[in-house]
């Protein structure tokens, strides 16, 4: 056996410079408060032994998923060397991990009593050979993880499954099952299958529409008058080349000598043919001499219709305009009238407002006197008119106040005369420029009317002569038209029955083409399950089958194995498992525990199985610290199921007593005395109490390592007292 | 004796498509020790889906025809 005597750390996740434990004593104690690097001490021992093997997915332990390896705040270079006193001399064996990479196996070298060094796959084969132990195995019996215990702290069956599991160090099996479900390949054939299932739904459905398209057309073929035996390829052939000789007469009648048609000779050119016979049928009626015709006529019939009324309408608007020009003249006199009556009223006008003036004069000249009168002596109270030599008062103001009122009505009389010139000559004026607008727009609309003119000139193709009347030679070539196209439109109608009959024949064509189309459709279908295609789908379908039941084979191969091995290992340390249980826990309910495994039905997982020894299920009043006390149960019945083909001389124990009353971990230090005297122990614990118990009741002596501090440039402070 | 050792026995007792159960075991195996449970889905994933793919294009020609 193996005896670890000497471990150093350097760099390996909270380590900074290196840290050298030496265990010399029978019990080494790892304690100080959580986070110190008590648990990094044990984990580089693992780490030593196995590499990349301890952490990852596959180790299920979830807090080894993303391990670390190199210190992620102090970079450099990582080594861990780990001494162990063997049968014959000293083992060294370190690991290193260079710089770059978070994770990683390291390099291992292993260091022979004889101071051969080994290195590589070399030195790997020599761990194996020395130790001939697993991961698994090492952490099932040598080092009992903390997460190991943390994780049966629960009584959700199938997690407390899991942590059983591995404490059995059946991890592996879990996670292989864990990742053939996660696979989820029946969820995928059962999605291939059901795109099987809907092809196959398809095809039906595709069928049936088939026979509906062939019933509806076949409905038509009789309602069109096609004898239910003709609905076949020979028969749409051989309509085919009717129809083409048809085409032919027909394009020989209308006078198109230099048309071709090919018959179609097999039943694939009759779609073809049809679009083809459709479209030259078309094209042969539109180059018909009487349709060009008609179609000549027509457009000249229609060329002439807007002159025409383009005519008619500048022909009536030159009457309307002739018509409000004459009523004027008539009413009110031609021009020059007009004009001779303005000239008078502007003379009368001029004349009124002449004598108006000389009036203002003269009463301005007597409106003088007056004042003169009044300041050469004649301006006292009493007056005598110059005339008759009467006294008279205020004679001179009576004078002036009459003469002021005669001017003044003469003056008024002489303006309302000026004012009714001047209103008559406004109006003449006006009537003036109203009768030059209605000429203006009578030479505008006989200009309209000789424009119109010109057009139907031009419609008709001739000059038009002074002497002709337009709207009469329209009429005449309108009703010529007429009587041509009547012509035209009856020989038409002797031959567009052919043409009607020709598409008719082309339209039960058709609908046999359509028959026999949709026949070979759905055969085609009916076929499908004969091809080389649906024989390479099937093909796949079977490969899919066979994977999912391979896959499903070796699930079952996992689990049976998986179950085998607990059983085994079950059956090996029971008895011990029992024993331990019943000195940890000490509970009053269960003199003893039985455990057996079982095949989960529905996950084929492993389920364990606890009675106890009274026949009753313990499960219900298992406290906390009964399971932690079930969890080291089944470490060190294991481990002691190991007997001496045990490599390692020594047990680690990391954080025990998580959930252990007082009573509990005093038991714990009683079953350790025990094992302490067949292997060495190292004990990581920040509990004060049972660090304390163990002190003071192990009877061996004992090394204590004090975790006093961690911090991230510095790494854990560590200090042996002597 | 590893888990891959005793699996491979246990595939063993079963004579049934025996060589093509070794090969997927040693795909499963080789991708699980490589990439944990996470890659052998996927690695499991992968020999589905290339199958998944011709069974599409299989299916899609038939679809076609119809």
């Amino acid at each position: 056996m193996f005896e670890l005597a000497r471990l150093k750390v350097r760099r390996f996740r909270g380590f900074v410079d290196e840290e050298e434990f030496v265990f010399d004593q029978p019990v080494v104690l790892l304690y100080g408060e959580n986070h110190r690097g008590k648990s990094s001490t044990l984990n580089a021992l693992e780490w030593c032994l196995f590499g990349d093997q301890c952490f990852g997915a596959k180790t299920g332990i979830r807090e080894r998923v993303d391990w670390e390896i190199p210190n992620r705040y102090v970079p450099g270079d990582v080594t861990v060397t780990a001494e162990f006193n063997g049968p014959d001399g000293r083992y060294t064996i370190r690991r290193d991990h260079v710089a770059a990479g978070r994770r990683g196996a390291g390099t291992v070298t292993v260091v022979l009593p004889d101071e051969t060094k080994l290195h590589g796959d070399e030195a790997q084969h020599q761990l194996y050979q020395l130790f001939r132990s697993s991961f698994q195995e090492f952490m099932t019996t040598v080092y009992q993880h903390q997460e190991a215990i943390r994780s049966i702290l629960t009584q959700e069956p199938r997690q407390r499954n899991e942590a059983i599991d591995r404490l059995l160090g059946l991890s592996e099996y879990r996670e292989l099952l864990g990742g053939i479900d996660k696979a989820q390949l029946e969820k995928t054939e059962k999605a291939l299958e059901g795109k099987f299932e809907n092809l196959r739904q398809r095809a039906e459905q595709s069928i049936r529409t088939y026979n509906n398209l062939i019933g509806e057309e076949k409905s038509k073929a009789i309602a069109a008058g096609i004898p239910e035996q003709d609905l076949n390829q020979q028969e749409a052939l051989r309509r085919a080349k009717e129809i083409g000789d048809a085409v032919e007469r027909l394009a020989q009648d209308l006078g198109l000598a230099d048309f071709q048609l090919t018959i179609p000779q097999a039943y694939d050119e009759i779609a073809e043919f049809r679009e083809w016979v459709k479209t030259e049928a078309d094209q042969l009626w539109a180059k018909a001499p009487d349709v060009v015709k008609q179609e000549n006529l027509a457009r000249e019939q229609q060329d002439l219709a807007s002159p025409k009324g383009n005519y008619e309408s500048a022909r009536a608007a030159v009457t309307k305009a002739q018509g409000e020009r004459d009523e004027l003249v008539r009413e009110h006199g031609d021009e020059t009238a007009l004009i001779t009556i303005a000239d008078k009223q502007r003379g009368k006008t001029k004349e009124l407002e002449q004598r108006i003036r000389q009036t203002n004069d003269r009463a301005n000249l007597v409106g003088e006197a007056i004042q003169y009168l009044k300041t050469a002596s004649l301006g006292g109270a009493v007056q005598r008119c110059p005339l008759c030599g009467t006294e008279v008062p205020d004679l001179l103001a009576h004078l002036e106040s009459e003469w002021e009122e005669r001017i003044k009505k003469e003056v008024e009389q002489l303006d309302d005369q000026r004012k009714t010139h001047k209103s008559e000559l406004e109006r003449v004026e006006s009537l003036t420029k109203e009768l030059k607008a209605l000429e203006t727009n009578l030479d505008a609309t006989r200009a309209a009317a000789d424009q119109s003119v010109q057009e139907i000139g031009a419609a008709l193709g001739r000059d038009i002569g002074k002497e002709e009347d337009p709207g009469a030679l329209v009429n005449a070539r309108l009703k010529q038209i007429a009587s041509e196209l009547e012509a035209v439109r009856q020989a038409i109608e002797e031959k567009r029955p052919r043409i009607g009959a020709l598409h008719d024949e082309l339209a039960q064509l058709r609908t046999i083409d359509e028959i026999v189309r949709y026949e070979r459709k759905r055969a085609a279908v009916e076929r499908i399950w004969e091809t080389t295609e649906f024989a390479e789908l099937s093909a796949l379908r079977d490969q899919t089958s066979e994977l999912v039941e391979d896959v499903r084979a070796i699930r079952d191969s996992i689990a049976a194995v998986s179950r085998e091995e607990a059983q085994e290992r079950v059956a090996a340390a029971g008895a011990a498992v029992d024993g331990y249980f019943c000195r940890l826990a000490n509970h009053p309910a269960i003199p003893g525990l039985l455990m057996g495994v079982t095949e989960d039905t529905r996950s084929g997982l492993n389920s364990y199985v606890f009675k106890s020894k009274d026949g009753t299920d313990p499960t219900p009043i298992l406290s906390q610290g009964d399971l932690n006390c079930l969890a080291l149960s089944l470490f060190l019945g294991l481990a002691e199921a190991m007997g001496e083909t045990q490599p390692f001389a020594f047990m680690m124990l990391d954080d025990p007593t998580q959930s252990l009353g007082s009573e509990m971990k005093l038991q714990l230090v009683s079953v350790l005395e025990g094992i302490g005297d067949r292997r060495r122990l190292i004990i990581s614990t920040a509990d004060t109490e049972f660090k304390d118990l163990l002190m003071a009741n192990i009877t061996k002596s004992k090394a204590l390592y004090n975790f006093l501090d961690w911090t991230e440039q510095g790494g854990p402070q560590i200090t042996r007292p002597s | 004796m590893g888990y891959k050792e005793t699996v491979r026995g246990k595939l063993n007792e079963c004579e049934q498509r025996a060589a093509e159960r070794h090969a997927l075991w040693r795909s499963i195996e080789d991708s699980f020790e490589n990439e944990g449970a996470e890659g052998m889905a996927n690695e499991l994933k992968r020999q589905m889906a290339h199958l998944e793919k011709k069974f599409d294009t299989a299916l899609a020609n038939l679809a076609s025809m119809l």
